[in-house]
């Protein structure tokens, strides 16, 4: 109880953020939660700095909507190859793994901006509340592959989204999928490494049916 | 308390599985030859002990998870502040040369801690009550001397004055091991309370000069592995004793002699853990055996009082024990670690002439750090950090008669702010304590 107390203020007090102008945009396409992240991470001087390194830069995304219980994630892994002088990326999104080889920072930031995350368990907004998209990017050194396999041994205790429209029920079989959510949050957090930079935002999805 | 111990066990093994999920190797993962290494921003001297310490070798293929090893290694050396790699193009194609960039701590540095402790029952200590305000402070001065060597030297106080004189030479044998000496001097009193096994009477040594030597050497046998052998001798003139959770109103015994102990051991050591004083992440494993021998001397009680009447002799211990220890550190957010450790040792041990007895000892401990800085670097404070800890301790000695326990138990929660910077390291807290301990 005390841990959890201590979690929870620590995560109330994390409320910084670097000071970045841009945010991302969330927008339903084919009826997927689709959510495109602003390139100015990669201009951020930290985080420019450790590209430069020649040695792999991870980027984990998180998705998370609380009033749906659910949190996705996905990675990006960036080297800068001295040699060819190009970035050499590995994108792991949505079980899939994509390799490209991009000839300069600026090709890499064009490409960024093409990216189109995909939240691929957002329910379908069927009430006239509106739900908050919380998004975060933290950037580790060095390559964060060897926990990929052990998310996804953890990831069975992630529970199946529950409908926009629906308020998280009270009591019942609802207070043992909470204390499953803190578990299964708190196990999946737990594998991170420790971020040299975190970006943080909080978006409105926008309403699916008015589009 | 037996329940306790039980359900903290259970908790400590249920948190240990989790911390240990399987780390899978990276098949894909890039491996780069590296011609040369160059330490950047660093004296030659401290160039070489970076170097050797690395254990990275020009002319030799390394992969991204050695190279992270390699890192931790370099910001686990004390006077490391931070440390970074970068890659760039070597001679030749696919060749590769390693830059290190090493930021130093100041050569001066100070230390200084201030604690509140409050027990459960009374305890005498220096003063006789429900809680003692303890605070110490050092100063002293670390650089590099010769080849690969650090010396430092300091005074401080921890309720006495003392001086300290030590010296680390690093990339013996060529092996990126260490010897490391060090001294301690104390010329006024202090009151020391020795381990439960050198003195299972739970007493309140008051001291004069005292002085402690100790010596250590580290051999890496793998990129996370090494072997330690360390030898400690303290010893110090008796010239009181009082039990610590006697009646206060009993005077203390006059102590006449030396009391003394004598400690080596000889460790294996796994290590993946950042920072060597205030870790985020990373596991610490050790296992090892030692030797302990420790003398108390006779005392002499005084006046007419409920407490002993009797002299208490001089007494010898020496145990030959096995000790196993495990720290995890995980972080659950950017600024949140959480710890798990749990240490034991189990022993035999012979007092005097009795027959050999086994002793045993188990320190659990969870621990909470908040980092209370913002994630974007502050370049004057390195850590300043909100600690939380919850520590429960058991010893079992061997049965002897009273004053003696033969087992003494200790629950402690504590919290406090810790500060770091390229010259400080400054702590402030409060605990508490309860204490449990039995006869034969």
């Amino acid at each position: 109880v005390i841990l959890a107390v201590l979690l929870l203020v620590g995560e109330l007090s994390d409320g910084t953020q670097p000071g970045l102008q841009a945010s991302p945009r969330a927008n339903w396409e084919e009826a997927k939660l689709r959510v495109r992240i602003p390139s100015q991470v990669l201009l951020d001087a930290e985080v420019r700095r450790v590209l430069q390194s020649g040695l792999t830069v991870t980027f984990l995304f998180e998705f998370a909507i609380p009033r749906a219980r659910l949190e996705e994630h996905a990675r990006l892994e960036v080297r800068y190859e001295p040699w060819d002088e190009t970035y050499l990326v590995s994108l792991l999104s949505e079980g899939e793994r994509r390799s490209e080889t991009l000839a300069s920072f600026e090709a890499f930031v064009r490409w960024w901006e093409t990216l189109r995350w995909t939240v691929s368990s957002a329910p379908p907004l069927v009430s006239a509340g509106r739900a908050e998209l919380k998004i975060t990017v933290s950037v580790v050194p060095f390559s964060a592959t060897e926990e990929r396999d052990a998310r996804h041994w953890f990831a069975q205790s992630i529970e199946e989204p529950r409908d926009l429209g629906s308020p998280p029920a009270a009591g019942g079989p609802g207070a043992q999928s909470t204390r499953d959510d803190m578990l299964g949050a708190l196990i999946t957090t737990a594998i991170k490494r420790r971020a040299l930079r975190t970006f943080r935002w909080t978006v409105i999805i926008p309403d699916q049916e008015r589009r | 308390m037996k329940h306790l111990v039980c359900r903290l066990a259970a908790s400590g093994l249920a948190f240990w599985l989790v911390a240990s999920a399987p780390a899978v190797s990276a098949a894909e993962e890039a491996t780069f030859y590296l011609e040369t290494i160059e330490v950047d921003n660093a004296s030659p001297a401290i160039g070489a002990i970076v170097l050797s310490q690395s254990l990275l070798k020009e002319g030799s293929r390394y992969s991204e998870t050695e190279l992270r090893d390699a890192l931790s290694r370099v910001r686990r050396l004390p006077f490391v502040r931070d440390a970074e790699f970068a890659l760039h193009k070597g001679s030749s194609r696919g060749a590769y040369r390693l830059g290190i960039s090493v930021e130093r701590m100041s050569p001066f540095f100070v230390q200084g801690s201030s604690n509140l402790s409050l027990f459960g029952e009374t305890v005498r200590l220096r003063e006789t009550g429900q809680s003692l305000f303890d605070n110490s402070a050092a100063v002293g001065l670390r650089d590099s001397v010769g080849g690969q060597g650090m010396l430092f030297a300091g005074i401080g106080t921890t309720g006495s004055a003392y001086g300290e004189l030590g010296y680390t030479q690093y990339g013996l044998f060529g092996t990126g091991g260490y010897a490391a000496a060090d001294l301690q001097y104390s010329a006024s009193g202090n009151v020391l309370v020795l381990p439960f096994l050198a003195d299972p009477s739970l007493s309140g040594w008051e001291v004069g000069e005292s002085f402690a030597a100790r010596l250590a050497v580290g051999i890496p046998i793998r990129r996370n592995d090494s072997i330690r052998a360390r030898y400690a001798h303290i010893q110090a003139d008796a010239r009181a004793v009082a039990p610590l959770f006697g009646q206060p109103d009993t005077p203390a015994a006059n102590a006449s002699g030396r009391l003394s102990i004598d400690q080596a051991d000889l460790d294996w050591l796994y290590d993946t853990t950042d920072d060597a004083l205030l870790p985020t992440e990373g596991l610490f494993l050790s296992a090892g055996a030692g030797l302990l021998k420790a003398n108390t001397p006779e005392s002499f009680p005084v006046g007419v009082g409920p407490g002993p009447s009797l002299p208490s002799p001089a007494q010898t211990t020496n145990t030959a024990f096995l000790s196993l220890a495990a720290s995890r550190y995980l972080p659950v957010t950017d600024r949140q670690t959480v710890l798990a450790s749990l240490q034991s040792y189990a022993g035999r041990t012979r007092v005097d002439e009795r027959p050999r007895e086994t002793t045993l000892g188990l320190v659990g401990g969870l621990g909470h750090s908040l980092s209370l800085l913002s994630s974007s670097r502050n370049r004057d404070i390195d850590d300043l950090r909100l600690e939380t800890f919850l520590e429960y301790s058991y010893d079992r000695g061997p049965p002897l008669p009273p004053p003696a326990f033969t087992r003494f138990e200790r629950l402690r929660v504590g919290t406090g702010v810790v500060l770091r910077n390229r010259w400080a390291l400054l702590r402030v807290g409060v605990s508490y304590t309860v204490f449990d301990r039995g006869r034969r």
